[in-house]
């Protein structure tokens, strides 16, 4: 409780505890977000109490799930993106180029703009957060089996193909204005590599259209799909892991472990620091990694 | 809250109370007005407002706010069925809308210090959120010369949060 004698002088902020700032930041609105980041841009004081990881649970026990912020959809060769709660019909309708169809691949977050794969590898969908527009990238090549889009840190866009046999990884700063330049960083020729591994498989690898269908940020993992099943390459260590025997997946969203402070987790389980794959396709959901020649079968297709 | 002011009805509804300011001026309010305040509700369980409650915290200008308040609002846990004596809802957010608005920012942190005092929640509710809402839409120095405070960051430091965080500050 404040000793402060409500009454004489002027009462500013600095006379309200922690407590009582913290009661107010509380109280700004979910649907503007920004403003909790400018609010931490304040001073010291404000930055600690908004960064706190107590107060951010209070805020969403508070405030209860976030809001909607926007969306992408595809409608014959339309994306349309709502840039602010849909209950403001605040609706941004930008129509892109034909064939404009966004890909069911995770999207990659470099600066201020989420990247969208766009299906048949045609480009990617820019959508710049702050200034509420939609843009559209070409890529180096037009690769047909599709893309992997990434943030490679920085203000660097990666993205992975694969034309023929070769993966082919790009990267380009999408900070700077004006025309995108990619520039190649690896390639890998994957004939050499992906029969190796699995000798059983090696005849019926054909690698007839391989595509790559999901990465892991920070980790530099591909993965790639091919008739002979689905592989994890680790780009750093070359080091291939077929994850899965058999299955026509169009992406998979992988999912990595991670410690959250002051949760108590049972039974020490926290060291975990082991990577899991999360595979999807439509009716089928199948969990974990598998080893070569145990695969899990997830149902029937 | 409800439950202290429906008990205080039925043992004697027309008991008045006497709240002092700091500085010393006096307001005659019903239990059911005064119990909304939680720590005048817990000194009444406790018997002990017999020579008037001293608020040395609050002084006479905000208190007469606070009492204003709480007379329109003593219908909010005042009995039900009594619809005569409450206000109407849309009376009250009338009410409550024009007390905050019109606030200059000293009197607003004074009366959210009051509120907190006194433990009376819809008054601290409303009046960080008036705060809250008079935050949005503007930039960090905006905010600190709203509410007179001072940048303790270094040049760098400020320049990182607003590189990592671009997107928010579109000024």
């Amino acid at each position: 409780m404040s000793n402060h004698c409500v009454g004489g002088g002027a009462a500013g902020v600095d006379d309200l505890t922690d407590d009582l700032v913290a009661e107010i930041l509380l109280r700004l609105r979910p649907s503007e977000p920004a403003c909790l980041v400018r609010a931490s841009a304040v001073c010291k004081p404000w930055r600690r109490l908004l960064t706190d990881q107590a107060f951010l649970r209070r805020y969403r026990d508070f405030h209860g799930a976030p809001p909607l912020l926007g969306f992408l959809h595809n409608v014959a060769g339309t994306t349309t993106t709502a840039s602010s709660p849909p209950t403001t019909s605040d609706y941004l309708n930008l129509t892109l180029t034909p064939n404009c169809d966004v890909d069911r691949k995770p999207a990659a977050l470099v600066g201020d703009a989420l990247h969208f794969a766009l299906a048949e590898g045609s480009g990617i969908i820019k959508y710049n957060m702050g200034e509420c527009s939609l843009s559209r990238i070409h890529p180096p090549v037009v690769y047909k089996g599709g893309i992997v889009v990434m943030a490679m840190g920085g203000n660097l866009l990666g993205l992975g193909g694969i034309e023929g046999s070769i993966l082919s990884m790009w990267s380009s700063d999408v900070s700077l204005d004006g025309g995108v330049r990619w520039e190649k960083n690896r390639v890998i020729k994957l004939e050499s590599l992906l029969p190796s591994i699995d000798c059983v498989e090696a005849v019926a690898c054909e690698l007839a259209q391989p595509a790559p269908i999901g990465f892991v940020d920070g980790a530099d993992i591909v993965f790639v799909r091919t008739d002979a099943g689905i592989f994890m390459i680790e780009l750093k260590s070359m080091c291939v892991r077929k994850v899965c025997k058999r299955g026509y997946f169009k992406a998979v969203f992988p999912y990595t472990s991670f410690c959250t402070p002051g949760v108590h987790l049972q039974q020490n389980r926290v060291q975990f620091s082991r990577k899991r794959l999360l595979e999807l396709r439509e009716g089928d959901v199948a969990t974990g990694m598998q080893s070569n020649g145990k695969s899990h079968k997830g149902g029937q297709p | 809250m409800a439950a202290a002011a429906a008990e205080a009805t039925i043992d004697g509804g027309g008991k008045m109370i006497i709240l002092i300011s700091a500085d010393g001026k006096r307001f005659e309010v019903t239990e059911a007005v005064a119990s909304q305040s939680q720590l005048i509700s817990n000194m009444i369980e406790d018997d002990c407002t017999e020579n008037g409650v001293r608020l040395p915290n609050v002084d006479g200008d905000i208190l007469t706010m606070v009492v204003d308040y709480c007379n329109m609002h003593a219908g909010d846990a005042a009995a039900d069925g009594d619809t005569t004596k409450a206000s109407s809802t849309e009376e009250l957010k009338k009410f409550d809308a024009e007390l905050v608005q019109a606030l200059e920012n000293p009197v607003l942190f004074k009366l959210i210090l009051a509120a907190n005092f006194l433990n009376i929640k819809s008054l601290l509710d409303m009046t960080c959120q008036r705060v809250a809402d008079m935050m949005s839409g503007k930039t960090p120095e905006q905010m600190r010369e709203t509410f007179s405070i001072e940048n303790d960051f270094t040049p760098e430091e400020e320049a990182a949060i607003r590189q990592e965080n671009a997107w928010a500050f579109d000024d």
